[in-house]
């Protein structure tokens, strides 16, 4: 299928591309057709530098199955470090707690 | 023998008389040729695109394909400039058909053109080459698995509205090849669409293939079905000769 449903997002932090580092602004989210991938579809990310477009800094076209892999590992990466900045605010306030 | 071809760069003058680069390939012959404009998809102006123009050139038509995303990204590569024009909510109709029918006006214009052009567009271009036949000139129109002529627009590209409403400006004969498997657009979509050209009592010809899903004219992806895509291309020259008065065979060379 082609569905060219496409999410648009605000991003901030940083892309390389060329030895060079950009900061990103923006991304494209969608699963249609890849452009050089031998695949039907691919999950496609383009990342951003500016407001002003196209200055794409970062494309990828992942399979599916690689994409589903990428997000979990994303997902376990972020709420790992969430739960050890909760114990850090934890730890700090049973410190406070323990000064009074 | 097939006559010899030339395939190049040009430029036409589109919406808003704007430049707008286009591949061009033609046979290298006096004429007269039919023309055709190939729509490239929304993934980009890209080779598997240029090689379709080369096809119809090698069948003995003068064959252009403008690029539709130039304005999003003025001298970028195509892969970034379909990212911009994806990011930019995709091509608005009334630039496309600006593009268009400088793309029609270019071969129209060629010594070696007969006058008669035709469009054929896939995908997202499925959809713009049955816009055009509302709204432009086309001497015939094909239709290859064109999403979204019918049914609500895909969410982020808002500009890929639906047209059928469009369809009592149709002037041309339309060809329509689709895939039972496709959800876009799905057999009901067709059907609705098949519907309502016959009720205007529009020319037209359309033709869904079991188990083809979406995008089976295209050799380099998984979805590619030989068996349909040769029939397809077969009713392609057959409609292209009856409507352009083409032979839809290759050109033989002088002397054979």
């Amino acid at each position: 299928v082609c569905t060219y449903a496409t999410e648009r997002l605000a991003v901030s932090g940083s892309g390389k591309t060329a030895g060079e580092w950009s900061s990103l602004t923006s991304a494209s989210v969608y699963v249609d057709h890849p452009y050089t991938t031998p695949l039907e579809h691919t999950l496609n990310i383009d990342l951003f530098a500016e407001s002003v477009l196209p200055a794409r800094q970062i494309a990828l076209e992942l399979s599916l199955e690689s994409a589903e892999a990428l997000i979990a590992a994303m997902s376990r990466a972020v709420e790992g470090a969430r739960r050890t900045a909760n114990d850090a605010q934890l730890a700090t306030a049973d410190l406070t707690v323990g000064d009074g | 023998m097939i006559e010899p071809l030339l395939a190049e760069m040009a430029t036409i003058w589109g919406h808003g008389g704007d430049p707008v680069p286009a591949y061009v390939a033609r046979p290298l012959g006096a004429g007269p040729y039919p023309g055709m404009v190939v729509i490239h998809h929304l993934p980009g102006w890209d080779e598997a695109n240029w090689e379709i123009v080369r096809r119809f050139a090698a069948h003995g038509y003068a064959a252009i394909c403008p690029n539709l995303h130039h304005r999003d990204a003025p001298g970028a590569a195509p892969d970034d400039a379909a990212a911009a024009a994806r990011a930019h909510g995709g091509v608005p109709d009334e630039r496309f058909l600006g593009d268009c029918a400088g793309a029609l006006r270019y071969l129209r214009a060629l010594p070696s053109c007969s006058g008669r052009v035709a469009t054929i567009g896939y995908c997202s271009g499925g959809r713009q080459s049955f816009l055009g036949a509302c709204e432009l000139d086309p001497d015939a129109a094909v239709v290859c698995y064109g999403a979204f002529i019918a049914g609500p627009p895909p969410d982020g590209l808002s500009t890929m509205v639906p047209v059928l409403d469009r369809a009592g400006g149709i002037s041309c004969p339309v060809l329509g090849l689709f895939g039972a498997d496709d959800t876009h657009p799905s057999p009901v979509q067709v059907a609705e669409i098949d519907a309502e050209l016959t009720r205007l009592g529009k020319e037209h010809e359309f033709r869904i293939y079991d188990n083809a899903g979406h995008g089976f004219f295209a050799v380099d992806r998984p979805s590619y079905r030989p068996e349909v895509a040769v029939d397809g291309w077969r009713r392609i020259w057959a409609f292209l000769r009856r409507s352009l008065q083409a032979t839809g065979e290759p050109v033989p060379a002088q002397g054979d």
